[in-house]
């Protein structure tokens, strides 16, 4: 059907070459660019399974505020359904009874308590006629006092229903508000969760701005999915379908006509579809690049400082800004353009009908109004009101017809919205839970990897079958020159990825059986890069942690040689570090990390370049008492620093991805060309020989 | 069909949750450390207002043409209601129509000329032959244009609809030009004020970067800024609009129903304007409170979300996934309690408005009822005269409402004003700076002391001069001040005592930005452009050439991993060049410091994660390129450090020692030889 309609559009934009803008439309929408559109580059083709679809996933969501949503779209409908019945009846008494004088319909006079001598004749018995006409109320026109009377009963009725429309206004702007801001919470919360659980080869691949943006502006789309996809459609069908049934009441031929009008308007709506899914996904793009740029640029405002890239930066906001306002410009002048046809066609429908309604008016011609409808109000024939009313449905009906137009537009990019946001929902997580974890042991006693290999890509491999154990109670140094795969053996027993052969034991169990909670939980990690969090020295320290107590936070500190500068913080411990840590000096913040991992009180420790920024005293201190505090743990050294390795009771040299040399320091350094006697020869060529001195 | 997978949604967290609720005006939660202030005065609105119109500049002629347009339509309109008339009186009803008889408008007196005489389909034939040639035009009874998309119930999500959704009382060819002028005045505007705001950001000092949030600074660029707009229009068109509105609506009344006494009731309307402000007026700083901290609110949350998802690798391994979700939770939960505080702070605003409005309504419509039912007015009179009551009220009400309309953004644009102001390093800059081009003799740092903002002191009358040819070292145990000192050279921090001098020339003397062209800083902490090696070179020297940005990359050691990339040197690196090893990642700041080929080079911890093989060769590549070249070091592994030239030792922001290794070595009492010693053990 769509399929039809489409082609008999492209035919009809072909012939006309319809506008210089349009295509230029077109052309934006299908212009390449190839990075910026990876997941959703091709809009997906209209499909309605496709909508049912993502409306059916967005049901879950919406559970909780189930029983609310109903209960306004229930209410609501009462309430336009009495409003609208209310609207009707005023009408007619306002404009035919109270302006042009005419007696009421016995209804009228029910609810405006009214006595028989308003009553319309032909309602009356002939007795009754008798009785008004004695009382001196004869005919069928109002006397002024009895209009006054019925205008006086209006006026009543409106301020009534104005105060009510007060109250249910400010109702219903609050409840369903709170009822959305929960379904779209959910929404949000959903997903920041899954990010978090999401392995980390997705995120280093995948933007922030892009994950903010998603997060805000695509998953708020799931607000507009029950009063849009379902409530709306559906009630201007409704509605289209109730104002045909007047129309062709009031006359057939009048109903019939306008149903064809409805022609053009499909045509150019199904030809114009794909260019508005095309724009649309474009404008989310643009806008989500412009998104990560911005947050990309914030978090390295230091590097643009100290590179002079200021102007750069600049230029690149304008040109990313300059694109997503294009861009979303675009999509709404689309949107624009075709209700601008719709208008047309619409304004052309009102117009033309307006005229014949008038010509019948003036014809006095006489209406289809089906007779018991006489009973409430007085249409038999083309009057004054009747005329109000059928032209008001008739601009009603242009109107819905291109408010339907404009929805289903609004649709495109709002379903184009919920894909984006449900992308992240829907990706499988790389390293996954198992489904039924084994308990973490609550003593471990050795940690090996078994033959492991591991590639960031498939085609280039880090790791090429390594194997290695460490015991309780042993320090097991890793050294290795740099990218040689050291903090990825570490991350492949956290689970932060998984290899791609061989195992990795705890106790001879496969960490892949453990909850990625537990593993984590039982595991402390100092991490090279000494990322700290917004926040408080304490919460710092803490992290993740539920409340551990003041003493276990300074003798984690005292450990890790961070209580000295700790103390001297202004405010100790509650001390505000600024953003992600950045009011500390790298050697400070680098102690803090250790503090962590040290009261996490794990029975695995790994430290990774602990050290690096500390100056050899506190170097030497902080790994002293380390290793005094770790007697009974497993703990794992990345390093460089001959001064710590030394100490190491095993040393595993990584090279080419495999164990090239494992032992303590004095085995090691007995092979003559060995690995790792040259690399402790090239660390002491400096100092070894001002010593000698 | 509809499945909710498990991982779907964990953490439980719902707005019922009472904790999310907290106070009024309770700032606690919003983790600011510079802007901490929800409350504006009275004054501060006005002012802040004002900024928000001359705004304007950034689209003169947009302004300009889209007034015009506003204008051009809305005199349009005055001929409309007067056609209905006709229809109404003369078609349907069958009133014969006579000139002096009736009571039209003089602006509508040529055209009814045209229709006297005419039967009454004839009139109707041209009435309906002029509104399609208007339809066509400007849209005549079709409505307006506007194209808003869904939006959802938070200020993120209504930011693009409030950019960039324009409109157009109009439609017709004439609507859908006024909607283009529409929407790229608003964008303008904005991205106006939004530039300004990122051009201030960029230049934040040193100092102030600790204390500004990541997430905080992409609301206010993206969230907060979109308001503005409306200061414009709010304070231009709108009181314009209501004014013209006001005088068509008299012109009218006076020219046709001027000799009804109950016309006169009209003014009754001009009640509506002292009526609406003075119940409003009190209420103003409900609204500027209850939007700060809606949107304090909002960056909140971009701040929790932001600061996960850049550091994933973290939160991962200490197994903070469950405590950020539920930290995002928390805040978004908040956020949208705040969000509906606003929702009833507006609603009680508008049910006052309105009750204080309708009586009025009432009454008028009871007095022009009456003079219908009297006999001294046409059923047409009627609907045209309580239509010009319904615009009188709304002229009145809205003049007394233009003050109350704009809190919210008045709100939100003290929170873009408020960084645009705050000193960055712009306001440094001397306005006639001298500009250096080479450098003869070298940096003298004189005197000099330095505290933060916070009043952490980091440096104590420091004496130091560096020469040109030299490398030297800066030596000291943690938090010693190092990179305080090496901070002072590209002028990143200024001393609070003391000057730091080039040839002679104190640095607050020159411009900075030249200044800053000749030096270069490598930082400790290794930060990535998520873009190809090749442009994160190409980006810190945009003249540099291929074999430049290669030599950078072979000096800092980089081409033996390089080679084993992808994509080589354009390979595209991960957030925050995550893909990297910290060590190769190192590797390639010091390559992206080489490559600016600047006269002063400083390279805080350049060895740090770098393995013995690899600190040498760049070592040696230091001493080299240290010709006609000043190259500062921070450090603490010994290899580095005793190839210096000069070592400056630093204890407590003070400098200890300095000299060569050998003539430090050689004095037993060196605190520096004591610093070796135990490095070497």
């Amino acid at each position: 059907m769509i399929k039809f309609f489409r082609r008999i559009g492209e035919r009809f934009y072909r012939s006309r070459a319809m506008s210089v803008l349009a295509s230029k439309l077109v052309r934006f929408s299908q212009k390449d660019s190839a990075r910026e559109l990876a997941d959703t580059s091709q809009p997906p083709p209209l499909k309605l399974s496709k909508m049912v679809r993502l409306i059916g996933r967005a049901i879950p969501f919406m559970m909780p505020m189930m029983i609310h949503m109903v209960m306004f779209v229930v209410a609501g409908v009462l309430l336009t359904l009495a409003y609208t019945i209310a609207g009707l009846i005023f009408s007619d008494l306002w404009d035919n009874k109270m302006m042009v004088n005419d007696k009421l319909q016995p209804f009228q006079t029910f609810v405006l308590l009214a006595d028989n001598t308003y009553l319309q004749p032909e309602f009356l018995t002939e007795e009754e006629l008798q009785e008004v006409e004695d009382k001196g109320f004869g005919g069928t026109d109002l006397t002024e006092a009895q209009r006054k009377y019925v205008r006086n009963g209006l006026l009543i009725y409106s301020f009534i229903g104005v105060l009510c429309g007060l109250v249910l206004t400010g109702m219903y702007t609050y409840y369903p508000a709170w009822v959305w801001q929960n379904v779209n919470h959910y929404l949000r919360v959903a997903m920041v969760e899954k990010l978090e659980y999401l392995s980390l080869s997705f995120h280093q691949s995948h933007r922030s701005g892009d994950a903010i943006y998603r997060i805000y502006q695509d998953s708020s789309m799931i607000v507009s999915v029950l009063t849009e996809c379902v409530i709306g459609p559906l009630t201007r069908i409704f509605n289209l379908i109730i104002v045909m049934g007047f129309l062709i009441a009031f006359d057939p031929i009048l109903g019939l006509a306008i149903l064809f009008t409805a022609v053009p308007m499909i045509v150019v709506t199904a030809y114009a579809t794909p260019t508005i899914r095309r724009l649309s996904v474009k404008n989310r793009v643009a806008n989500s690049e412009f998104t990560s740029r911005l947050q990309e640029t914030f978090t390295l405002l230091k590097v643009i400082k100290a590179n002079q890239m200021e102007n750069m930066t600049l230029d690149r906001f304008d040109k990313d800004s300059r694109r997503a306002l294009d861009a979303a410009l675009y999509i709404r002048f689309a949107i624009v353009g075709l209700g601008l046809i719709c208008a047309m066609v619409g304004g052309l429908v009102v117009i033309g009908f307006e005229y014949v309604l008038a010509r019948w008016t003036v014809l006095e011609r006489s209406s289809n109004v089906p007779s018991f409808m006489v009973w409430v109000v007085g249409f038999a024939v083309w009057n004054f009101a009747l005329f109000n009313q059928a032209k008001d449905r008739v601009e009603g009906l242009g109107r819905e017809g291109r408010d339907l137009v404009g929805l289903w537009c609004r649709l495109q990019d709002l379903f184009i919205g919920l894909e984006r946001a449900f992308y992240f929902l829907d990706l499988k997580p790389l390293v996954e839970e198992p489904e039924e974890p084994v308990d973490f042991p609550s003593e471990v006693d050795s940690v090996s990897w078994n033959n492991v290999h591991f590639g960031y890509e498939d085609n280039a491999p880090v790791l090429r079958g390594v194997s290695l154990e460490a015991t309780k109670g042993n320090i097991t140094a890793i050294v290795g020159s740099t990218g040689s795969g050291k903090s990825t053996l570490m991350s492949l027993l956290l689970r932060l990825y998984d290899p791609q052969q061989g195992q990795i034991l705890v106790n001879s169990q496969d960490v892949r059986t453990f909850s990625l909670e537990s593993i984590r939980e039982n595991t402390a990690l100092a991490m090279q890069k000494n990322i700290l969090f917004t926040g408080k020295v304490k919460e710092n320290i803490a992290y993740a942690l539920d409340t551990k107590s003041d003493e276990e936070l300074k003798q984690a500190a005292e450990i890790a040689g961070a209580s000295e500068f700790i103390e001297q913080l202004e405010n100790g411990y509650e001390t505000q570090l600024g953003e992600r840590g950045s009011k500390l000096s790298a050697g400070q913040r680098q102690r803090l990390t250790i503090a962590r991992a040290v009261i996490r009180d794990t029975p695995i420790l790994i430290l990774d370049e602990p050290t690096a920024s500390l100056d050899a005293q506190t170097e030497h201190e902080v790994l002293s008492r380390l290793a005094d505090w770790g007697k009974d743990k497993v703990v794992f050294l990345i390093t460089h620093r001959l001064s710590t390795i030394r100490n190491a009771d095993q040393i595993a040299f990584l090279k080419n991805g495999q164990i090239s040399e494992i032992g303590n320091h004095d085995e090691l350094m007995a092979q003559t060309n060995g690995d790792y006697r040259q690399f402790v020869e090239a660390e002491t060529v400096g100092s070894a020989a001002t010593l000698a001195e | 069909m509809v499945t909710s997978r498990d991982v779907d949604r964990k953490t439980d967290t719902t707005q019922t949750d009472h904790s999310i609720k907290s106070g009024f005006t309770s700032i606690e939660d919003f983790d600011d450390q510079l802007d901490l202030d929800s409350q504006m005065s009275n004054s501060e609105t006005w002012s802040v207002m004002v900024r928000g119109l001359k705004l304007v500049r950034y689209a003169k002629g947009l302004f300009v043409a889209k007034w015009g347009m506003r204008l051009f339509y809305s005199i349009t309109l005055l001929f409309f209601p007067w056609f209905f008339k006709v229809i109404t009186d003369h078609v349907l009803l069958g009133t014969p129509l006579v000139v002096e008889e009736v009571n039209f408008p003089p602006h509508f007196e040529p055209i009814l000329a045209v229709f006297e005489g005419m039967t009454r389909m004839d009139m109707m034939l041209v009435m309906t032959i002029t509104f399609v040639f208007l339809l066509v035009l400007i849209g005549t009874r079709a409505e307006g244009t506007g194209a808003s998309l869904y939006q959802g119930q938070d200020n993120a999500s209504r930011a693009e609809n409030a950019i960039s959704s324009g409109g157009s009382g109009a439609g017709g060819i004439f609507g859908i030009i006024e909607f283009w002028i529409d929407v790229r005045l608003t964008q303008r505007i904005v991205n106006g004020v939004r530039r300004h705001l990122f051009s201030r950001l960029i230049r934040s000092k040193m100092t102030t970067l600790d204390d500004q949030r990541t997430g905080d600074r992409l609301y206010r660029v993206l969230y907060d800024t979109p308001m503005l707009y409306t200061c414009v229009t709010e304070m231009t068109y709108a009181p314009f609009f209501l004014v013209w509105g006001l005088l068509t609506t008299l012109y009218n009344i006076w020219f046709t129903y001027g000799h009804l006494t109950e016309a006169i009731y009209m003014v009754l309307c001009a009640l509506m304007f002292p009526l609406v402000a003075i119940v409003s007026l009190p209420l103003s700083k409900y609204i500027r409170t209850v939007t700060q901290n809606q949107r304090a609110a909002g960056a909140a949350t971009t701040n929790a979300m932001e600061e996960t998802l850049d550091n994933m690798s973290a939160v991962q391994s200490l197994g903070g996934m469950k405590k950020e979700t539920e930290k995002f939770a928390q805040r978004s939960a908040h956020s949208y309690w705040r969000d509906r505080l606003q929702i009833i702070v507006w609603v009680g605003i508008g049910m006052v408005i309105s009750v204080a409005e309708w009586p009025l309504g009432f009454f008028m419509a009871w007095l022009i009822t009456n003079q219908v039912i009297e006999g001294h007015m046409t059923v047409g009179d009627f609907g045209a005269l309580f239509l010009m009551y319904m615009g009188l009220r709304g002229t009145f009400s809205g003049i007394g409402r233009v003050w109350i309309n704009l809190q919210d953004q008045a709100a939100a644009a003290r929170r873009v004003f408020y960084f645009i102001d705050y000193p960055n390093e712009d306001d440094q800059q001397s306005p006639e700076g001298k500009t250096v081009t080479s450098i003869s003799e070298g940096i003298s740092i004189r005197n000099v002391s330095f505290r933060y903002p916070d009043g952490r002191e980091a440096l104590k009358d420091v004496e130091l001069d560096i020469a040109m040819n030299e490398v030297l070292a800066i030596v000291g145990p943690t938090g010693s001040g190092k990179t305080s000192l090496a901070y002072l050279i590209p002028s990143f921090i200024q001393p609070t005592e003391g000057r730091v001098e080039v040839d002679g020339t104190d640095l607050l003397e020159l411009d900075m930005d030249a200044w800053r062209d000749m030096t270069t800083y490598v930082f400790q902490e290794h930060l990535l452009f998520s873009e190809s090696i090749r442009s994160n070179l190409a980006n810190a020297n945009p003249d540099a050439t291929d074999d430049e940005i290669m030599d950078a990359l072979e000096t800092a050691g980089c081409m033996e991993f390089i080679h084993e990339l992808p994509d080589g040197i354009d390979t595209v690196l991960g957030k925050s060049g995550d893909t990297l090893s910290v060590g190769q990642q190192q590797r390639i700041s010091i390559a992206r410091g080489l490559v600016r080929n600047s006269k002063i080079l400083i390279l805080d911890e350049p060895t740090a994660a770098l393995d013995p093989q690899t600190e040498n060769v760049l070592v040696e590549s230091l001493k080299r390129i240290s010709e006609n070249r000043i190259v500062i070091v921070i450090a603490h592994r010994l290899s580095t450090i005793r190839r210096a030239d000069k070592i400056a030792f630093l204890e407590d922001g003070k400098i200890r020692d300095y000299g060569n290794h050998d003539e430090l070595m050689a004095n037993e009492a060196s605190p520096y030889r004591a610093f070796v010693e135990l490095q070497s053990t």
